[in-house]
């Protein structure tokens, strides 16, 4: 398994990051993630797998391209307005990158072909829009054993969640019975803010993607890395996944010298339906 | 003493259950920080605020979208 020269003169400038550049452009490629959302959020973080290399990616997204979408969803011209989003992105995406395969999944959230699409991929991607959606991906990351990797914005606020079978899960967070929560339609949003977010989702996500077993399975959790002196080397070598916060929840906010996201561990509610100990089946406690 | 949202609070409050009634916080689509963890609304009630150290609490709005 190796590159083709076209793939090593695309992906030069990504095989010239460490010793192990190689590696970790391979493993991308090896890579298979389900983006669910194309909108704000999921048209930055495609764009940015795609053209670094992803394997494939799986689209879905049942809406259509209106007008005001696009100061924001830089996928899609004024001439698409109208068409489906999933099958533009697709489009698109293809045109600025051939290798990656993408599979446009036209589906229902509670259809078996979600849960069939997310058992072969390696990590799924919430960039949708609403709070039952982000609920039933919650739970099908939970049934499937795979990475959560989500974003939400609304107004001038930009979330983020990294969650995996071992941390809590947003429906600790986030009760079903809830109405709604702010959403684009009803807050607004802030365009420049959604593409940041959507790019920090991207970043935390080909961090995780190239990095291999081991370096994930001696990475230092997120917070106890120490900060590196003044004039020392970075002992860490790219790829490492110290920096994955799983199991954390992420706030942007701009308070000192400091402007991006904070990120606070995620506290498991043991009566969470979803993840608590009264959701494991018989036997499973 | 009580710091909320970075700000110095004269609240005295046994709980987070007992703080989030008296700020008359709305009872969906909030998230609480306390001392750098977020905890799930279900464990706000079973959540003492000790006065023996200060509490740094943070409050924000839940968004949902993309
Ligand atoms: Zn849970």
């Amino acid at each position: 398994m190796n590159l083709s020269d076209n793939e090593f003169i695309r992906y030069s400038r990504s095989l010239m990051l460490g010793d192990d550049a190689l590696e970790r452009q391979l493993r991308l490629r090896q890579a298979r993630v389900l983006v669910l959302g194309l909108g704000g959020l999921g048209c930055p973080v495609a764009s940015t797998l795609v053209s670094a290399g992803v394997g494939a990616l799986t689209l879905i997204d049942g809406d259509v391209v209106e007008l005001s979408n696009l100061p924001r969803q830089q996928l899609y011209q004024t001439n698409d307005v109208g068409k489906p989003k999933a099958e533009v992105a697709a489009a698109r995406l293809r045109q600025h990158n051939p290798h990656p395969q993408l599979q446009v999944l036209q589906c229902r959230l509670n259809d078996e072909a979600l849960r069939e699409a997310a058992e072969v991929c390696d990590v799924l991607v919430d960039c949708s829009d609403n709070l039952p959606t982000r609920l039933q991906l919650n739970r099908l990351a939970r049934e499937t054993g795979k990475p959560l990797f989500a974003g939400a914005v609304s107004g001038a606020s930009a979330q983020l969640y990294l969650l995996n079978r071992h941390s809590a899960c947003y429906q600790c967070l986030v009760d079903p019975d809830w109405q709604v929560l702010q959403n684009c339609r009803s807050m607004g949003v802030d365009p420049a803010l959604v593409t940041l977010t959507a790019q920090q989702l991207a970043w935390l996500l080909l961090q995780y993607l190239q990095a291999s077993a081991d370096q994930i399975a001696q990475a230092v959790p997120f917070g106890q890395a120490n900060q590196i002196p003044f004039g020392q080397a970075n002992p860490v070598p790219f790829g490492h996944a110290s920096s994955i916060p799983f199991g954390h929840y992420g706030r942007f906010a701009a308070s000192g010298n400091h402007i991006g996201f904070h990120w606070y561990p995620l506290q498991q509610d043991p009566g969470c339906t979803c993840c608590g100990v009264s959701s494991a089946p018989e036997g499973e406690v | 003493m009580l710091y909320i949202n970075q700000q110095k609070s004269a609240l005295q409050a046994s709980t987070l259950a007992d703080l989030a009634e008296q700020l008359a916080l709305p009872t969906q689509g909030v998230a609480l920080v306390l001392n750098r963890q977020l905890l799930p609304r279900a464990l706000w009630a079973q959540t003492p605020l000790s006065t023996e150290q200060d509490h740094h609490i943070e409050i924000f709005q839940l968004v949902a979208g993309g």
